[in-house]
């Protein structure tokens, strides 16, 4: 019986020899596969080339404010964001490189969360004129803007990290996440309290000038019952006893006054992607100029909270000439820079 | 047969006893989880911590600078530090001057530790990080250079890349 079974080829071990091999084949193929790092269409390499691209508008704004603020909490809060954001754009440029992906993606910005950005901005980005009036404006009136414009950015920044979070299991892309998702959010809390300890109840904003109309005054709101007060008073308005339109929307000033259709869409771009109000209007009454083309208009809004219309998608109050279809601006307020 | 397969399985086990070595050393041990929740909320006044010496929560919105203190510091500040993936050692105020260089060595070899004396602690040195404590009876326990391989900037921090200079130096 030994010598038969010793002659005849062993079928057990060579079926138990082979599924080894198979299974340590798998395995191989497996590890291969699991260790190989996140190519160029992946969406760790999408998050980390736009979170470095938003982080670098939030340092950008941080350095300016850092510079020019009176106010030692702005100061240390600039600092912290530039310096912070500033390391983490080093922690993702250092994935990309070892990664070997160059730091420029052949997608458009926000492909890899399923919508991508095809024109203007990427949610919570400020405007090239929002981040200009942060170096024009007087110290005090560029730390209430540069608070609401992070407050925005950050707010933008979360919903991103949340999209990476459901679609990775790197372990230091998902590190990384966590930290922006909780860390924005803490300091969107702390940002939102330093604003209304330095706005209080009632903010300012100038109506300036536009298209050379030499009228000029202020936009106040103020907190009351059931939504905001919006109190228009302005003068040097160029014809008498006329009746100026003016209303609430979203824009920046400068931007309105270059015509481009293209300020406008970024805006509505954003304010829309972040959950904010959308393409808001509100019409207030109009303005009637008296003898000395002087005016004003008091409303309340409702429906508003007072931080709604300021921190979410930047507003302007624009007060228009007389006339039907869209007639010239006399005005305009930004409201974000409202203090 | 039964001896190639014994020494494919040996090769094998050595592989993962060289990878496991590679690591960055092992964890310290005794180390407490103090639940303090993700980032802080900033506050500017004194906040009444659950834990001696605080491991994280509200914070003043200023942090404290890294580096070896021999006067007290602000809580609030220090916790800030933690949130910037800092290490605090804290230490007995009465602690021997030999027990005091070792931690001032530790601290200034690294870029976000901090070490300050701290009254009534109920063991001579606790390093915190931000939700994690280590109670230690001697600045020479291997364990304290352990704790900080581990935590400092480590991956409980809450604001990754965060610096620890350019706050406050001050003291009480």
């Amino acid at each position: 019986m030994k010598k038969d079974s010793r002659t005849e080829p062993d079928y057990r071990l060579v079926v138990v020899l082979a599924a080894a091999f198979v299974a340590a084949f798998g395995l191989a193929v497996w590890l291969w596969l699991a260790g190989r790092p996140p190519g160029e269409g992946s969406a760790e390499a999408g998050f980390a080339r736009d979170m470095m691209f938003h982080h670098a508008q939030a340092v950008e704004m941080a350095e300016i404010v850092r510079d020019r603020t009176d106010s030692d909490d702005v100061r240390i809060l600039a600092a912290d964001i530039a310096l912070g954001q500033q390391a983490q754009i080093g922690i993702m440029q250092g994935w990309l490189g070892a990664w070997d992906l160059p730091v420029t993606g052949s997608e458009p910005a926000m492909a890899w969360m399923g919508h991508p950005t095809t024109d203007g901005l990427m949610p919570g980005m400020a405007t090239s004129k929002e981040i200009e009036r942060l170096g024009e404006l007087s110290p005090e009136r560029a730390d209430v803007l540069f608070l609401r414009l992070m407050i925005a950015h950050h707010e933008a920044a979360i919903p991103m990290a949340q999209a990476i979070l459901e679609r990775t299991d790197e372990p230091e892309v998902r590190e990384l996440a966590r930290a922006i998702e909780w860390a924005q959010r803490a300091e969107i809390g702390n940002m939102k309290a330093m604003l209304s300890q330095k706005v209080g109840d009632s903010a300012e904003a100038d109506l300036e000038s536009e298209n050379g109309s030499g009228t000029e005054g202020t936009a106040t709101l103020s907190k009351v019952e059931g939504g905001v007060k919006v109190l228009l008073e302005v003068s040097g308005l160029p014809e008498r006893g006329t009746m100026y339109l003016a209303h609430v929307h979203p824009g920046t000033c400068g931007e309105e006054e270059e015509g481009g259709g293209q300020g406008h869409s970024a805006h509505a771009h954003r304010a829309s992607e972040h959950g904010g109000s959308k393409e808001i209007e509100y019409p207030l009454p109009p303005v009637y100029s008296d003898e000395r083309g002087e005016g004003s208009s008091t409303t309340v809004l409702r429906k508003v909270t007072f931080e709604g219309p300021l921190t979410e998608a930047p507003v302007l109050v624009n007060v228009h000439a007389p006339g039907s279809g869209n007639p010239p601006l006399v005005a305009c307020a930004d409201l974000n820079e409202a203090r | 047969m039964v001896a190639l397969v014994a020494a494919v399985l040996g090769v094998f086990a050595i592989v993962l006893v060289l990878d496991l070595r590679s690591g960055g050393g092992g964890a310290p041990s005794g180390v407490e989880d103090v639940d303090v929740g993700g980032a802080g909320r900033h506050t500017e006044g004194a906040v009444d911590y659950p834990q001696s010496p605080p491991a994280g929560g509200e914070h003043n919105p200023v942090w404290q600078n890294a580096g070896f203190y021999e006067e007290p510091v602000r809580h609030e500040t220090a916790v800030h530090t933690l949130e910037h993936g800092g290490v605090w050692i804290t230490y007995r105020p009465d602690l021997s001057r030999e027990q005091k260089d070792a931690i001032r060595e530790l601290a200034d070899a690294q870029t976000c530790v901090l070490a300050s004396p701290y009254e009534g602690l109920d063991a001579p040195v606790v390093a915190s990080a931000w939700g994690k404590q280590l109670r230690l009876e001697s600045a020479d326990d291997p364990e304290l250079e352990s704790f900080i391989r581990t935590y400092h900037q480590g991956p409980q921090t809450p604001e990754p890349g965060a610096a620890c200079t350019g706050g406050t130096a001050a003291t009480l």
